[in-house]
């Protein structure tokens, strides 16, 4: 959520408390006004209550009074017994004069007046009581009783006036005081009504304001805090208006990039734990997990696979470590419980279901809270027993290298060959302890050797993979004697090494001797044999042919035949003899190694067939032009006219000769192949043909002697190569050998 | 055994002494009809204060034990307290309220000389030094008469009103200073036949006015609940029939 810093803004409370005294006033007000209206209404009521309505009471007392004083005038002007009309009159008075008709000075003036009326009847009803009394004029009497009578009624309507006016008071105050309290009551409406309008006023500011300051800000926020519990991006919030709702925008960004960054977290704690159990479960390595006692909670597929369990129920650590090794790992437990120590590491036996046990390299580490004591253990378990099985191997292989008879050392070739390994021979070859052997280099032992062709041979040798020289060692006692010294090169650890062994050639080169002597006494022995043999078989064969031409016409056929076969075993033994005299000129007359060209020979031996090519129709084909060679070129001439006159000889009679001669590098050596479409050659055969004198077929199937071949190898072998052949019967043969590259 | 008596006992008086103690001693002063009417042995049988009694002790739900007395007698006892309520239509003056209390007024009173009918009408400033003139002692009357000129033996005091119209017939007084309304009986009656107002009642403020009902000074609480009654009584119209039984005007 993206937030800016928060700019000065008005306050929430300031605003909803200024709303709230604004209503506060509004009411406090408008409760003053009911209080007024409300004191108001009390008094009218009160004044109703204290002074209408005894007013108003006092009236209809007095009107009542004056009803009675109607009817006790009346009886006092009109009765007929004078008991009546006296006491009417009493009454009267008594009425007239009492308080209820003297309230209002008109009504009690006009009541007396009244009152003055009845007695002035009274007067004349006593009169004419009088005049029926003495019995003078009962007429008379009637007449001022007459008299008493209309004196007496004007009086009720003055006294039904008096009533009249006295119900128009009662009702002119009843209406004067609901006039007072309808005008109260009306201001008390109208001050409700404004009341109301102004708080209805002021509540619909607030709840806009409200609306506005609080309730969508809340709504926007809850939307967004609900976005950030599903995980949703929360669109941008609107600009607060208000101090608190900046607080609460805030606070709920916080909140927001605090949920996206647990929920990272928990994303990566959920990968991480995925991770985890991926490796738990894929690894190769045999992990398990125990309590604090080592009683096994959990393992992976590969510890079960590792100790050929099925599941590690009510296993533990210690029952799976072999009896040999448990006090070992006790001590170190003990040792990780203490806090000594977090995690270890040691090469151990597990013992499987089987009863076998298995060498594992073995990881341990405590999982703790802070320096409690360690409440459960991780260990992973790597199968090492090939590693054991090698290391003793090794140590076997080193025991028997220690022990061996002949000298076998290590050279560090990039520092001047000194030795960095020597076995316990090598130490008695040099007379030296190993420790002093290990500070010593070539040029302590070699007295051929300086520094500077040390390193030269050095270098030389890291480019050889293996290679054998002969040299001299200055051994015990400070001879000097011949050694053959075969070197390989060696890496370890990403730094060469040089790897020897040294063979004192003493003897050997004491046999080469007698053999080398002896091979020379035998080569001159061979040429001198088939030297000297050639004239007696020259003469044998004159003389057998010298006896056929005088007296083969005196012989028979068979003895004709006979000597015919005399002089062909003649001839055939010349070819032998020759053949056998070149076959030992290889080596005693050979030329000296020089470089020389291959294809200058191949040429040359090509051109001394021409007559045998064109007559067998033969083609040859020159993949590549030939390299050249260190060699005798007269004997690689002859090397290259045997194979190719070979390979038209045995060629197939159903097919026209056709050969392929080309030559590729290997190494410091050239591999040269004479291919042909021959009769082919079976496997059987294969090194056979190499022997001297050694055929495949019979003497009359094809010529010669069977030397060719063992002519090429001796050459070939003279010039330090190897021959050999690839062929099958009637599948042509592949006749390859290697010389040496310029 | 003894003592479970004793305590039974005291738990009776206990109980009953509450209720005993709120009955009230209601004073009715023997005044004449129509406020009160007795046997021939003298006993209350009715009347206007008797009838109003009864009428203010039934709305008060309290018992009420009612005494015929003379009206100095009755202001002593209710300054004693033992009458908690007094009947003697009573006006208010300063003194009487220092004794007493005032209910609210029941009916209005004026005073008017009543004499021989046909003597000469009675000038309140000269009545007694012109004759003597019969008033119920201890009353505002007497209190009247007592500050005007005259000879003390003018002034005659009666114990109540019957007294009084007795010393007015038989001539012991020359004129009688009494309640208006309180005239009204005597002039129908036979004894009072030659007897009449002498002129307009007197308009001096001591003399007319509000009548009351007196409690006495300690039983304040008795005030408000006779209050109370009397308000009832006005608004359910239970007064005004009361008052019309025995007077031929609303004396109110």
């Amino acid at each position: 959520m993206p937030r800016s810093p928060a700019p000065r803004l008005p306050s929430l409370q300031r605003r909803l408390l200024a709303f709230a005294i604004a209503l506060t006033l509004v009411v406090l007000a408008a409760l003053g006004a009911m209080l007024i209206s409300g004191t108001a209404t009390h008094t009218a009521i009160q004044d109703s209550r204290t002074q209408t309505v005894p007013h108003i009471l006092e009236r209809q007392r007095a009107t009542a009074n004056l009803e009675r004083l109607i009817r006790f005038g009346w009886i006092a002007a009109t009765a007929q017994a004078p008991k009546d009309w006296r006491q009417a009159a009493i009454t009267a008075q008594a009425l007239a004069y009492h308080p209820s008709l003297a309230f209002d000075e008109e009504l009690r003036r006009q009541v007396i007046q009244v009152h003055a009326t009845i007695r002035q009847v009274i007067a004349l009803r006593e009169q004419a009581q009088d005049l029926r009394h003495s019995g003078q004029d009962n007429k008379r009497a009637d007449i001022v009783d007459e008299e008493a009578k209309n004196l007496w009624t004007p009086q009720e309507s003055v006294l039904a006036t008096l009533q009249g006016r006295l119900a128009d008071d009662a009702a002119a105050l009843i209406v004067t005081r609901m006039d007072r309290i309808s005008r109260i009551s009306n201001l008390t409406l109208q001050s409700a009504v404004f009341t109301t309008l102004v708080i209805l006023t002021i509540v619909g500011a607030t709840a806009w304001m409200v609306g506005r300051n609080l309730l969508r800000p809340v709504v926007g926020l809850a939307q967004a805090m609900r976005n950030t519990q599903l995980g949703h991006d929360n669109p941008a919030l609107p600009q607060p208006a208000t101090a608190e709702i900046a607080v609460l925008q805030d606070a709920v960004g916080q909140l927001h990039d605090a949920l996206h960054q647990a929920n990272l977290r928990e994303h990566a704690l959920r990968s991480s734990e995925q991770r985890l159990n991926s490796i738990f479960s894929a690894s190769e390595a045999a992990i398990v997990l125990t309590d604090s006692i080592g009683q096994v909670m959990q393992a992976n597929d590969s510890f079960l696979r590792l100790l050929g369990l099925r599941d590690t129920l009510d296993l533990t650590l210690q029952q799976l470590t072999h009896p040999e090794d448990r006090p070992r790992s006790a001590a170190i437990f003990k040792a990780m419980t203490a806090g000594e120590i977090d995690r270890y590491r040691m090469d151990a036996r597990l013992v499987r279901m089987d009863g076998t046990f298995v060498w594992v390299d073995v990881t341990i580490r405590a999982i703790r809270d802070g320096a409690a004591p360690p409440h459960q253990y991780v260990a992973v378990a790597i199968d090492i027993s090939d590693r054991v099985r090698a290391e003793k191997e090794l140590l076997f292989i080193r025991s028997l290298v220690n022990q061996s008879a002949d000298p076998i050392y290590c050279l560090d070739p990039l520092d001047g060959g000194r030795m960095v390994w020597a076995n316990a021979a090598t130490c008695r070859h040099f007379g030296v302890s190993e420790a002093q052997l290990l500070n010593m280099r070539i040029p302590d032992w070699d007295p051929g050797m300086d520094m500077q062709r040390t390193e030269q041979v050095m270098r030389d040798s890291l480019r050889n993979d293996t290679h054998v020289v002969e040299t001299t060692h200055r051994i015990a006692g400070g001879e000097v004697i011949p050694v053959e010294v075969s070197a390989s090169t060696l890496e370890h650890d990403g730094r060469p090494y040089i790897a020897g062994y040294i063979r004192d050639i003493r003897d050997r080169n004491r046999m080469l001797e007698t053999v080398r002597r002896s091979n020379e006494d035998l080569q001159q022995f061979a040429y001198v044999a088939s030297h000297d043999l050639q004239e007696p078989l020259r003469m044998v064969a004159s003389f057998l042919q010298l006896l056929e031409r005088r007296y083969g016409t005196k012989l028979d056929d068979d003895g004709r035949e006979y000597i015919r076969f005399a002089v062909d075993g003649a001839v055939r033994m010349k070819q032998l003899i020759e053949d056998l005299l070149a076959f030992s000129r290889i080596d005693s007359r050979g030329a000296p190694l020089i470089p020389t060209s291959l294809e200058r020979a191949a040429r040359e031996a090509s051109d001394n067939l021409i007559a045998t090519i064109s007559e067998s129709g033969a083609s040859i084909e020159w993949k590549n032009p030939l390299p050249q060679v260190v060699g005798d070129e007269i004997q690689l001439v002859r090397l290259m006219q045997n194979l190719l006159g070979n390979a038209i000889k045995y060629r197939s009679p159903d097919k026209p000769v056709a050969i392929s001669v080309s030559a590729i590098r290997r190494g410091d050596m050239w591999i040269v192949s004479v291919a042909d479409n021959g009769i082919g050659i079976a496997a059987e055969y294969h090194d056979r043909i190499f022997m001297i004198f050694q055929r495949l077929h019979g003497i009359g199937a094809y010529e010669g002697t069977g030397i060719g071949l063992a002519i090429c190898k001796r050459i070939v072998e003279r010039h330090g190569g190897e021959i050999w052949v690839e062929s099958q019967e009637n599948m042509g043969s592949v006749f390859k050998f290697t010389l040496k590259a310029v | 055994m003894r003592l479970w008596l004793s305590l039974f006992g005291l738990l009776c008086v206990a109980i009953v002494r509450p209720t005993l103690a709120q009955e009230v001693a209601v004073g009715i002063t023997s005044t004449a009809p129509p406020f009160v009417e007795v046997d021939a042995e003298g006993r209350l049988t009715g009347g206007f204060n008797v009838e109003l009694a009864r009428l203010l002790c039934q709305r008060m739900g309290r018992p009420c034990s009612l005494e015929k007395t003379g009206f100095p007698q009755l202001l002593t006892r209710i300054e004693e307290g033992t009458f908690q309520i007094g009947f003697a239509n009573l006006l208010k003056n300063a003194e009487r309220e220092q004794k007493m209390l005032f209910s609210a007024p029941i009916w209005r009173s004026t005073s008017s000389f009543v004499s021989r009918a046909g003597s000469p009408v009675v000038d309140p400033a000269k009545a007694r030094r012109n004759g003597r003139i019969c008033v119920v002692h201890k009353s505002q009357q007497e209190a009247f008469i007592a500050d005007q000129p005259g000879p003390q033996a003018h002034l005659v005091p009666t114990a109540s009103h019957a007294d009084l119209f007795d010393a007015l017939t038989n001539g012991r007084c020359d004129a009688a200073l009494l309640p208006t309304v309180h005239v009204l009986s005597f002039l129908a009656s036979p004894a009072g036949s030659n007897y009449d107002y002498s002129g307009p009642p007197l308009q001096e403020p001591r003399l007319s006015g509000n009548v009351h009902i007196v409690v006495a000074k300690s039983r304040p609480e008795l005030l408000d609940s006779l209050n109370a009654a009397i308000a009832a009584i006005n608004r359910d119209g239970s007064y005004r029939a009361l008052i019309a039984r025995f007077f031929p005007f609303d004396i109110l």
